[in-house]
């Protein structure tokens, strides 16, 4: 097999370290060329393992069977889900249909879903792809998030690969000044070209910070002086030898530009601005903290929208670790709040036109996920632990609607499935996190597993794909 | 009792006696070569870049300690408050949550809050010295001193500084001190002969220089 043009631009390039593709022009010639560009992305985290068993995967079949034989304890009556309009968790039919004809069904929990119309029709639920019975292989956190991050299993701990954030930005981003950017969410690179690295902030404070000049900013003509000697030492032999100094000067090069480029306007989200209002009221930012699940939603829309990013990941809730009796108390709400601002986040998309035309979600890919699913039975303490199974959803141009995929109907364990029908095929292949981020390399264009970016391995859930 | 008795009066065996052997003296060693040791030779040094390990980056407290160590206790600091810990998370330091180590890539984000810091710290610092309640950065330079007019202290503050923040020792007058006293003359020339802004680029390109956070 002959390499592709863009490996070996990675391979000529990747010697040079980061200066060599800092420039646009680098960045032009590693860019993907086997099939679509026009997209971007979302990756939206939900930390500390989600009870899916409360929302995209309920097990509605099962409702009142005796919970001995099917090992699935609803328990749906003690988990608070007063702020949702029913008060209680119900459940929401899909335009899917199993094989034998009955629906599919999530929970209310999609209700900010199913509320929010869009202008091409239809509403955001009956365009979501949902991904059930997934196996995660872990019942370490650590373990599920990286897998999910880089659609290859860690070595212990440490994560393996790229995170397929930072591919895609590798192999989408142009022009942006920020390809990848996160808030509150690792990152991994090691084999893409520096640009596509995350620039990873814990708050949109801090972004914030990190694109306006400092507090006490020397005048022009003394900063020049200092870059002058930097780029003067940075000619000198000793550093061009040196990759890890090469990568710090050219990263301060890029620190100042991102400052000289005004982008911090975008992210202001306390402004007293009319674009502001607007869009604190659409993600239902209230007070001054920016370190919130909404703020960081918003950092999202400004990102792709204003042209910085062509890649975001976000923490998109907070904790859904309940052991114990916060189960109760805070699963259903933790995630009805990360669905309140994804879908924030979908109506900004389709209410603010692309400059090429359509609307900014008929080019953006929602991705969200957590570390791997709660027990479906709950512990003695009222909580739900750690379990092997997943589920994940999925908004995207290239994107099938409906459901994927089942868990078992004891104990709700990962089923083999037909990659290409999401039907469940004992002869078929237990899905994992790597063919659904395989999938959407597919919707680029990647459907060959022994060419899949990020070293793969697998070739794509067929089935999601739409194209 | 006999057997004891007979056992106790038995008769220590004869002593074999080696037979007398003429020591045999080692050889004497042999002359070392004539080293020339009246005179000094050269050595090849090491290649400063040669393929030993990657430079790194210290971590962040290393980097806030280094800071105040240089300035003579001056941290990046608002209302008491760190700023380097205040944005230790999105500097990478590991929460031991979600993230147990440190990132210590010089990325984006390090390189403008260094900067930040750099300048924080050292207007701070060029202020006390130049109104003389702090002499860490001037040595026994003036505060009005230049190279036109006091080049010996000057020089000698320069390369003062130099082994103060990046451990390296120089001589005035020494190849190395050229960047810095590029850097302090042409920034006099630039805002006009003002001092202060010259010793401040010199605390600033010091700090940013990656001499002083890799190692």
């Amino acid at each position: 097999m002959s390499p592709t043009r863009r490996q070996i631009l990675v391979s000529a390039f990747g010697a040079l370290g980061a200066t060599a593709v800092s420039g646009s022009l680098a960045r032009l010639a590693l860019a993907n060329t086997t099939g679509t560009t026009d997209r971007y992305f979302v990756f939206c985290y939900f930390p500390g393992a989600w009870d899916i068993l409360v929302s995209s995967d309920p097990k509605d079949l099962l409702i009142g069977a005796p919970v001995e034989e099917t090992r699935i304890e609803h328990a749906w009556d003690e988990a608070d889900a007063s702020t949702l309009a029913a008060g209680q968790l119900e459940l929401l039919d899909l335009p899917s249909l199993r094989p034998d004809g009955t629906p599919h069904r999530v929970t209310n929990a999609f209700e900010p879903f199913r509320g929010l119309g869009l202008s091409s029709g239809g509403n955001l639920l009956d365009r979501t792809t949902f991904v059930r019975g997934l196996s995660m292989d872990t019942l370490t956190h650590e373990v599920g998030r990286r897998r999910f991050l880089t659609g290859r299993p860690p070595t212990g701990l440490k994560a393996r690969g790229n995170s397929v954030a930072t591919v895609m930005a590798s192999l989408l981003s142009t022009l942006e000044p920020i390809p990848n950017l996160a808030a509150s969410m690792e990152s991994y690179n090691t084999t893409e070209p520096a640009f596509a690295s995350a620039l990873n902030v814990n708050s949109v404070d801090d972004l914030l910070r990190a694109l306006r000049p400092a507090a006490l900013d020397v005048a022009p003509e003394e900063r020049d002086r200092v870059e002058s000697m930097l780029d003067a030492f940075r000619e000198c032999m000793l550093t061009r030898r040196s990759p890890a100094r090469d990568t710090a000067l050219s990263s301060r090069k890029g620190a100042s530009a991102l400052v000289s480029g005004g982008y911090d306007a975008a992210f202001d989200l306390t402004a007293n601005t009319p674009e502001m209002e607007v869009l604190r009221e659409r993600f239902g930012i209230v007070g001054s903290s920016t370190n919130t699940v909404q703020a960081r939603m918003a950092m999202a829309a400004q990102a792709l929208t204003g042209g910085v990013s062509r890649v975001v990941s976000v923490q998109a809730s907070n904790s859904c670790d309940t052991h114990f009796d916060n189960w109760g108390t805070d699963q259903v709400e933790t995630q009805v709040e990360g669905y309140r601002a994804i879908a924030a986040l979908a109506s900004h998309l389709d209410a603010t036109l692309h400059p090429s035309g359509g609307t900014w979600l008929d080019r953006t890919t929602i991705v969200a996920f957590s570390d791997f699913c709660r027990t479906p039975v709950r512990n003695g303490n009222g909580g739900r632990d750690h379990w092997l199974t997943n589920a994940c959803f999925l908004v995207g141009p290239d994107l099938t609607p409906g459901v994927f995929g089942e868990s078992s109907d004891e104990g709700m364990a990962p089923m083999a499935v037909d990659l290409a029908t999401g039907l469940v095929d004992p002869a078929g292949e237990i899905p994992k996190p790597e063919h659904v981020l395989a999938a959407l390399f597919g919707t680029l264009g990647y459907s060959d597993p022994a060419t899949m970016p990020n070293d793969l391995r697998v070739g794509p859930y067929g089935a999601l794909m739409s194209c | 009792m006999i057997a004891l008795a007979l056992l106790a009066c038995t008769p220590e065996p004869a002593v074999v006696q080696p037979d007398p052997v003429t020591p045999v003296l080692r050889p004497e060693p042999p002359a070392p070569p004539d080293m020339g040791l009246d005179t000094v030779g050269t050595v090849e040094t090491p290649d400063a870049a040669s393929p030993t390990r990657e430079v790194r980056r210290m971590d962040i407290d290393q980097l806030d300690a280094s800071i105040r160590s240089a300035t003579g206790g001056i941290g990046w600091d608002v209302d008491g408050v760190s700023q380097l810990q205040e944005l230790s998370a999105s500097l990478g330091v590991p929460d031991f949550a979600q993230r147990t180590s440190e990132d210590l890539t010089a990325g984006l984000l390090f390189q403008k809050f260094l900067d930040d810091a750099a300048n924080a710290v050292c207007d701070t610092l060029v202020e006390r010295e130049l109104a003389g309640t702090s002499n860490v950065l001037l040595g026994a330079a003036g505060p009005t001193d230049t190279r036109a007019t006091n080049a010996a202290a000057v020089d000698a503050a320069l390369a003062a500084a130099l082994l103060r923040y990046h451990g390296r020792r120089v001589s005035p007058g020494d190849p190395q001190l050229d960047p810095w006293t590029l850097l302090f003359d042409s920034t006099l020339t630039v805002t006009g002969g003002d001092t202060m802004a010259a010793w401040r680029s010199v605390c600033i390109g010091l700090i940013v220089h990656p001499d002083f956070y890799q190692y």
